[in-house]
């Protein structure tokens, strides 16, 4: 009987030995995790790793420039070098919106909602707010929309979108209803993109709000009319520069 | 009648398990993503990321060092030509600020954390994933106050980037991230984070609307990285102004 005792008081020792074990093991850290965060690390060292091997690419594309670079003082007929930096200019000048371009894309309106309000129905279901434009200027870029203006304000790197009040500020300059949205790039994409059964088009016009979309052959989209320098921002620090 | 109670009894209450079973199953169909895994399989991963992220930096460096040596020659060639001196001078101000090259200021940090899971079936989709259009609002909010450079999780935020939802992940640039979100932006600190915790303001409604965690903190100087893609330009031809 007394044996019975004795090995049931060892085994209880033992399960709190092991539980303290246990506990003390996992640092006060959960022990388990969710799939999901397995399965969102794997997805970010998948997109991670497609990074690298589009570096590489521009790597590669890199040397093989600097080959020709260093070969040209040989073979000055082909100029490479004044080729490379017109091409190079010509890119960053559209990214930044310094100059007007031209090219196929869409022309999109939005408009407040022109039908009578439901009984009880809050007036802000038919008004476009910041966040609509925001979301449309969104789905454009994930388009693949190359230069975008709103109202003809040129969206850049810095545009902010906020309504203050009645109106909607741009860029900093102040506009009201409606709201014309211009971009160039694969005019279908685009439309396919917006007016899908959950794309942003449709919903807006499922609340009421007046969206149009029309896919044109020549879309001219004005320069970034403002003066943008950095202040705080710098490759060695904003501030020491302005120094 | 009174010996059927029994057995009417029991009838009901295997009904009633039937169903609650029935329920709990097709509840969960289709998720597979519930169930848990042990942490320390968890560890492997982050090894993994921190690697390739560790192999990122690296060509990167190596890009940003052949593209200054490609800088270098054309700078000695510019020097004999006044209007392709202007030029590049032109692009490398483009450059700086179109985001493709790394650049440091002071600033404000913000990490956005998803809600602490309290029960198994919570996490199959992020909070802060399916309300991604807050990020979008958060960015916006950001340069309306003054930002001159941002990046979230290191994707930095370019004329060019989207921020959208595709599958459970977000995918900025292109790249699918997840959260914890770790957002970067020089500028203005002081203008930046009063802009931000205004009350009824965005951090207060990721916090009180959407339950997230949200940190801001000032910094006196933060690195933001380049754009790390390729941007070409297939559609839009510049006009020539008369």
């Amino acid at each position: 009987m007394k044996k019975r005792i004795v090995a049931a008081f060892l085994i209880s020792v033992l399960i709190g030995i092991m539980l303290v074990i246990q506990a003390r093991s996992s640092g006060g850290q959960m022990i388990y995790t969710s799939r999901k965060a397995i399965s969102d690390y794997k997805t970010m060292i998948e997109s991670e790793q497609e990074t690298v091997k589009n570096i590489n690419r521009q790597i590669e594309e890199a040397v093989q420039l600097l080959e020709q670079y260093e070969s040209y003082e040989k073979d000055p007929e082909t100029d490479i070098i004044t080729q490379n930096i017109l091409e190079e200019y010509e890119k960053y000048s559209i990214l930044a919106g310094a100059c007007k371009v031209r090219g196929p894309g869409v022309e999109i309106t939005v408009d407040d909602g022109k039908r009578e309000l439901y009984v009880g129905e809050n007036i802000n279901n038919l008004i476009v707010h910041d966040i609509d434009i925001l979301m449309i200027i969104n789905e454009l870029k994930r388009s693949g929309a190359e230069a975008i203006s709103v109202n003809g304000q040129r969206i850049v790197d810095s545009t902010a979108i906020n309504c203050s009040g009645w109106t909607v500020r741009i860029n900093g300059q102040t506009y009201a209803r409606p709201f014309t949205i211009k971009a160039i790039g694969n005019g279908s994409r685009m439309v396919s993109n917006l007016l899908s059964q959950n794309g942003y088009g449709t919903s807006l016009r499922e609340w009421g709000v007046i969206f149009t979309i029309e896919i044109l052959d020549e879309v001219e989209i004005e320069a970034y009319s403002g003066n943008r320098e950095l202040f705080y921002a710098g490759e060695s620090g904003g501030k020491e520069k302005k120094e | 009648m009174k010996k059927y109670v029994g057995i009417i009894g029991s009838g009901l209450l295997a009904v009633i398990v039937g169903v609650v079973l029935a329920v709990q199953i097709s509840s969960t169909a289709g998720s597979d993503q519930g169930g848990l895994v042990p942490y320390s399989k968890l560890k492997d991963y982050e090894v993994a990321l921190s690697e390739t992220r560790e192999e990122k930096e690296d060509a990167l460096e190596e890009l940003t060092i052949l593209q200054e040596r490609l800088a270098a020659i054309e700078r000695e060639m510019a020097a004999e030509d006044a209007v392709i001196e202007g030029l590049l001078s032109d692009t490398e101000k483009y450059r700086l600020l179109t985001g493709a090259v790394d650049v440091r200021g002071p600033g404000i940090t913000i990490t956005i954390k998803d809600p602490v899971i309290t029960d198994e079936y919570q996490d199959d989709i992020s909070v802060i994933t399916y309300h991604y259009e807050e990020l979008l609002s958060l960015v916006n909010k950001l340069k309306e106050a003054g930002a001159e450079a941002i990046s979230i999780n290191d994707h930095r935020i370019v004329q060019t980037t989207e921020i959208s939802l595709a599958g459970q992940n977000i995918n900025i640039n292109g790249s699918a991230t997840a959260p914890p979100y770790h957002i970067k932006a020089i500028g203005n600190p002081t203008t930046m984070e009063n802009a931000l915790t205004i009350r009824g303001g965005i951090i207060e409604t990721l916090k009180k609307t959407y339950n997230l965690t949200v940190e801001l903190q000032s910094e006196e100087n933060i690195v933001i990285p380049r754009y790390s893609g390729v941007i070409n330009f297939r559609y839009a031809k510049p006009i020539e102004e008369e």
